[in-house]
């Protein structure tokens, strides 16, 4: 599993599907993003796309 | 409002990505799920309300118990910008 080094989004690809950024294999946590206009937790991570993203990624 | 429940540790990922499923399914109003190596034996989940998690962990044998009371958004600073943690060890 990778992740975007820029967004932090969950991919299979070398290349990020949003952002186009570099992915990385060195993940740490998920966050599942169901409703990004109501999460509070996605506002706080900066998150306003649904779908699953790493808390860390180096 | 966001809550922790209780799972098997070393399964976080794995109640947090099926939980998500069903409330996807099922049309609940689960905002968010979290689940991180730094929690173990717990998730959290974002829910319009107590309804809506009771609703949603109701079937599931994965989840042992919900924790009582809720968590605010700024208890997981330090989760959603791990990057201050990162900066720490680097400086150790
Ligand atoms: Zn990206």
């Amino acid at each position: 599993m990778n992740a975007c080094l820029r967004c932090k989004y969950i991919t299979k690809e070398d290349t990020c599907p949003i952002c186009g950024f570099d992915t990385s294999d060195n993940v740490r946590g998920l966050l599942i993003v169901l409703d990004p206009h109501n999460s509070e937790v996605a506002k706080k991570a900066g998150i306003d796309i649904k779908g699953k993203y790493a808390l860390s990624v180096k | 409002m966001i809550f922790a429940v209780r799972t098997t540790t070393g399964q976080e990922k794995n109640v947090a990505e099926s939980l998500a499923s069903r409330a996807e399914k099922e049309n609940l109003e689960v905002f968010s799920i979290l689940a991180t190596e730094d929690l173990k034996g717990y998730i959290l989940i974002e829910a319009a309300n107590k309804g809506a998690l009771d609703e949603l962990v109701r079937k599931s044998f994965k989840v042992k118990g919900i924790v009582p009371g809720e968590t605010s958004v700024n208890e997981l600073d330090h989760l959603l910008t791990p990057t201050k943690i990162i900066e720490h060890i680097d400086k150790g």
